[in-house]
Order: C-alpha cells, then sequence, then structure tokens
C-alpha cells in the first residue's frame, strides 16, 4: 500500500499542519455494531463511518523475523466499556487499523486488517492487549491434502 | 440523561487575579540534539485547561458544595457553561478537588477550581 503524493509531501516537511489520525475498527460476531474510535479529540468520518474519540495508544505492528507480526494497544478502562465487551466474548475480536490524515479522511494512507486481540491484562485506568495476525507458518500442511488415508506413505 | 449546567446563582466569571488558560497540546515536535525540529499536527482538537478562583458568599459556596455532589457526582459528570473569555457554550470538567478559603473569618469563600474544556 503506497501513501498517496500529499502524504508523502506531509511526511517530507519540515513542519505538517495536518493531523496524521489513527483509526481503530473492533468487530466480533457477537458485537451489534462494530466499535470505531479514532485518535482525535473529535470525531472522524472516514468513508461513511464516524469513529468516536476515545483514548488509546497503538504500536504498530512490527517486523521481526521468526514470529508473525504483533501490535500493542492500550485503551482506556475508566468507564469500563471496552473490558465489559471483552469479558463477554469466547472468541478474540478483531481489529482493524487504519491512518488516515485528517484534510482527507477518505484517503487511507496505511491500513492493517484481520488482527487479533489475544492477550489481555487491564486495571482499572486501561487495557493493554496484543494483536496478532494469523501465523500461517504454523498451520498444518499440506491441508486436506493427505488425510490419512495413505498411512504406510508416513512410517 | 440532560447536562449538568453550571449554577445560575454562581458567578458566570471568575476573578481575574489567579485566571489561566492553557490551551490544549495538539503538536509533536523531533527532540532533536542539532538542527530545526520537525514539528506535526497531531490532532484537530484537544482538552483547554483552565484555572479559575471565584469569591463566593456563604449561600453561593452551599449552592458550589451542592453542585459538585449531586450534580455532576464529584466531578465525575462534566457540565455546560460558557467560556468566560470567549463566551464560547461548551462541556466543561472539574479536573482537581476544588479549595475553599475563608475569607475574612467566612464571611465570604475563595473557591479555587482546575476546569477543562472539551473539544
Amino acid at each position: 500500500m503506497t501513501l498517496s503524493d500529499a502524504g508523502v509531501r506531509d511526511l517530507a516537511a519540515q513542519e505538517c499542519g495536518t493531523a496524521w489520525l489513527v483509526l481503530l475498527t473492533i468487530d466480533h460476531p457477537d458485537l451489534p455494531n462494530p466499535i470505531r474510535v479514532t485518535s482525535d479529540g473529535v470525531e472522524t468520518v472516514s468513508n461513511g463511518q464516524t469513529y468516536e474519540p476515545f483514548p488509546f495508544e497503538l504500536t504498530l505492528p512490527d517486523d521481526v523475523e521468526g514470529r508473525a507480526p504483533q501490535a500493542r494497544i492500550r485503551i482506556d478502562n475508566t468507564s469500563q466499556e471496552i473490558i465489559a465487551l471483552l469479558r463477554g466474548l469466547i472468541t478474540p475480536p478483531l481489529l482493524a487499523v487504519q491512518i488516515v490524515r485528517a484534510s482527507d479522511p477518505n484517503i487511507v494512507e496505511r491500513r492493517w486488517a484481520g488482527l487479533e486481540w489475544r492477550t489481555s491484562t487491564f486495571d482499572i485506568g486501561a487495557i493493554t492487549g496484543v494483536l496478532t495476525i494469523e501465523d500461517l507458518a504454523t498451520e498444518e500442511f499440506p491441508y486436506e491434502t493427505f488425510d490419512g488415508r495413505f498411512k504406510g506413505l508416513w512410517p | 440523561m440532560s447536562v449538568p449546567v453550571w449554577p445560575a446563582s454562581l458567578p458566570q466569571r471568575p476573578l481575574g487575579e489567579g485566571f489561566a488558560e492553557q490551551p490544549p497540546e495538539l503538536v509533536v515536535r523531533s527532540p532533536m540534539d542539532t538542527g530545526p525540529a520537525k514539528v506535526r499536527r497531531r490532532s484537530t482538537a484537544g482538552v483547554s485547561k483552565l484555572q479559575m478562583v471565584f469569591r463566593l458568599t456563604p449561600t453561593q459556596l452551599a449552592t458550589f458544595r451542592n453542585f459538585l455532589a449531586n450534580d455532576i457526582q464529584d466531578r465525575a459528570l462534566s457540565f455546560s457553561w460558557v467560556h468566560p473569555i470567549t463566551d464560547a457554550t461548551g462541556l466543561f470538567r472539574i479536573v482537581e478537588q476544588p479549595t475553599y478559603q475563608a475569607i475574612g473569618n467566612g464571611l465570604a469563600w475563595r473557591l479555587s477550581v482546575v476546569l477543562e474544556m472539551l473539544p
């Protein structure tokens, strides 16, 4: 995914008056609607979706050899809305992270989708979670091709 | 649920002495040793911090105590008010516990509060 021309100009500039915003979507089949939050102090409308201001910190997915990329999230727990949501889920929620420029929020500069909220720790102030993507390297292979009918091939 | 409103019987303007306002920090600067810093905006709106001092009568102090304890649930809730300088209506929250100081053996009271104005 490449940055827009305006985004490249912003990043290269000595000063940049446009805020770069992080938009977070938390989704799960058990949720009536996805939770959409923005790092801005006011609502952000991007591609027809409204993102509510909510305090959080995000460490973007890394690139470490030997394992799937991981991201970290720290989200406010003062009102305990998010922890109440997490407690009620059996399977991990999926997160999508988008970075947009405040001056043109419909153009997504970077996007990470399909991040699974795996491990969580929380206290009265914040929830910290590790976000991972499905690690294809640990998937069984070949899947459904060898289903045990030819046991003699594998002593 | 309706938003609480700053009581009309309390002063609508703080004393000039002790008033201070700090606009929100909306930019990030690169902390490099040499060369001009790179600066970019981080968000489009934020929280302004205001320090205010009011001179209250004992009756007004009782009103404020009631407002604090019941209307805004000991600072947990925001309330609607008008910015004392810009006259802009907005939502405010009391950040720190207010302090009350007696003036003239309690004939009047000096109320000090730290507020934040929400974007």
